[in-house]
């Protein structure tokens, strides 16, 4: 990675770490290392000008490998998963939770993976591609109903001065 | 940046209604004013988002509408740890919330303006009854909804079943339940009031790009704004100062 002025605190070692984090975080086997890794980046765009943000990040990140006893990046990963869930709290975590939660699943890579077919109405919508296809069910009422049955709103139990909690 | 003026300049000399943001509430009520001929200007924080602008992305247009402004959440609840910073989803832009809000249009049940009665009694709360009634509302729920174009209501059909109603409602009349139904919805399923019948493109929350789903960013404000009654007026501060004026 291209060490920037805004990015000189991020080492290529600790980006590695992040994008390990971020596939034992959100694990997904199909998914190739594109959008975990794009989404580390975008991370890592987002500190804040100030050192103590930074700071935070980068000793996080590190605090990993002092926990995986020296390579986080290469645990397998159900020990990595117990690892970060040892840390689910630590505020470094919780940065990179805030971002990567609406950075993952908003890599357009990721929305195939996932069955998500994305933008539809350059298309028409669906109301002619399949927004009513489910055969396996007998076609329901759609309209409100109209039987003998009257809608109880509050359960007798629950009328004022029946007892209870109430006044 | 300066405000963004759409509709007719007023004079300052002229007295005017100034009603502040534009969505459910202030949108409707400069339609009302202007369609009565008293001249209103709505200030609104946010910019005039077309249709036209809207996308079918939601991420997208979260940062695009959104009130991004910095939120603070504390206490023990988990949105204070997972996220204390995210900003809510309420829109700021022409239209308000009603652009982001999924159309459903149920009345209120006549034992939730009994408040305390039902649910009082509880330690430290100051809960009241409210001092009128569902009936004393039938009339502008009527009226509403007829603004609004609810489906299933006023002669209106209601909107077809799609695959995950198909799922719910065998599912509710396996177990016994009878009150379901596809509405009612603020979406029109045939066209109604000038707007189309939805086409079901699956991006209701980022604003309808079709408009078949009502908002007062579709119906309230151009109309107040056709009137010549009525100005918006936006600026890049929230609240203090407007980033849209309306005036019309």
């Amino acid at each position: 990675m291209a060490e920037t002025s805004t990015e000189a605190s991020i080492t290529p070692r600790a980006r590695t770490a992040l994008v390990r984090l971020l596939r034992v975080a959100y694990p997904h086997a199909r998914f190739p290392d594109g959008p975990y890794e794009r989404t580390a980046d975008e991370v890592i765009s987002q500190l804040d000008a100030s050192l103590w943000h930074r700071l935070t990040l980068t000793q996080g990140l590190e605090s990993l490998d002092a926990a995986a006893g020296g390579d986080f990046a290469s645990l397998d990963d159900a020990a990595a998963l117990i690892l970060l869930r040892g840390m689910a709290d630590a505020e470094f975590f919780r940065f990179v939770r805030g971002v990567a939660v609406v950075s993952i699943y908003n890599d357009h890579e990721t929305w195939g993976l996932l069955g998500y077919e994305g933008p539809s109405y350059e298309k028409g919508g669906y109301i002619d591609r399949g927004f009513d296809d489910l055969s396996w069910l007998s076609d329901p009422r759609i309209e409100e109903y109209d039987g003998p049955e009257m809608l109880v709103e509050v359960a007798t139990d629950d009328e004022p001065g029946t007892g209870g909690t109430k006044n | 940046m300066a405000p963004t003026q759409h509709g007719q300049a007023i004079s300052h000399d002229d007295e005017v209604v100034v009603i502040v943001g534009s969505g459910a509430g202030g949108g409707t009520v400069a339609h009302e004013l202007t369609a009565r001929g008293i001249p209103c200007v709505v200030l609104e924080a946010g910019p005039y988002l077309a249709p036209a602008d809207y996308g079918n992305d939601e991420w997208g247009a979260f940062n695009q509408m959104a009130w991004l402004d910095n939120r603070t959440a504390s206490g023990p609840y988990r949105v204070a740890r997972d996220f204390p910073n995210l900003p809510a989803w309420i829109v700021k832009a022409v239209g308000g919330t009603t652009t982001h809000w999924a159309g459903a249009t149920p009345r209120f049940k006549d034992y939730e303006f009994g408040i305390r009665s039902y649910y009082g009694g509880l330690t430290g709360a100051n809960l009241l009854d409210w001092p009128i009634s569902l009936a004393d509302l039938a009339p502008y729920y009527d009226q509403a909804e007829r603004a609004i174009g609810s489906t299933h209501r006023h002669g209106r059909p209601g909107l077809p079943a799609n695959n995950n109603y198909k799922v719910f409602a065998n599912g509710a009349e396996k177990v016994g339940y009878k009150f379901y139904a596809t509405g009612p919805y603020g979406t029109n399923a045939e066209p109604y009031d000038g707007r189309p019948g939805s086409i079901q493109d699956g991006f209701n929350f980022q604003g309808d790009k079709h408009t078949s789903k009502w908002s007062t960013a579709v119906r309230a404000i151009p109309r107040a704004l056709e009137s010549g009654g009525a100005t918006c007026d936006r600026s890049p501060r929230p609240c203090r100062s407007p980033t849209t004026r309306l005036a019309g």
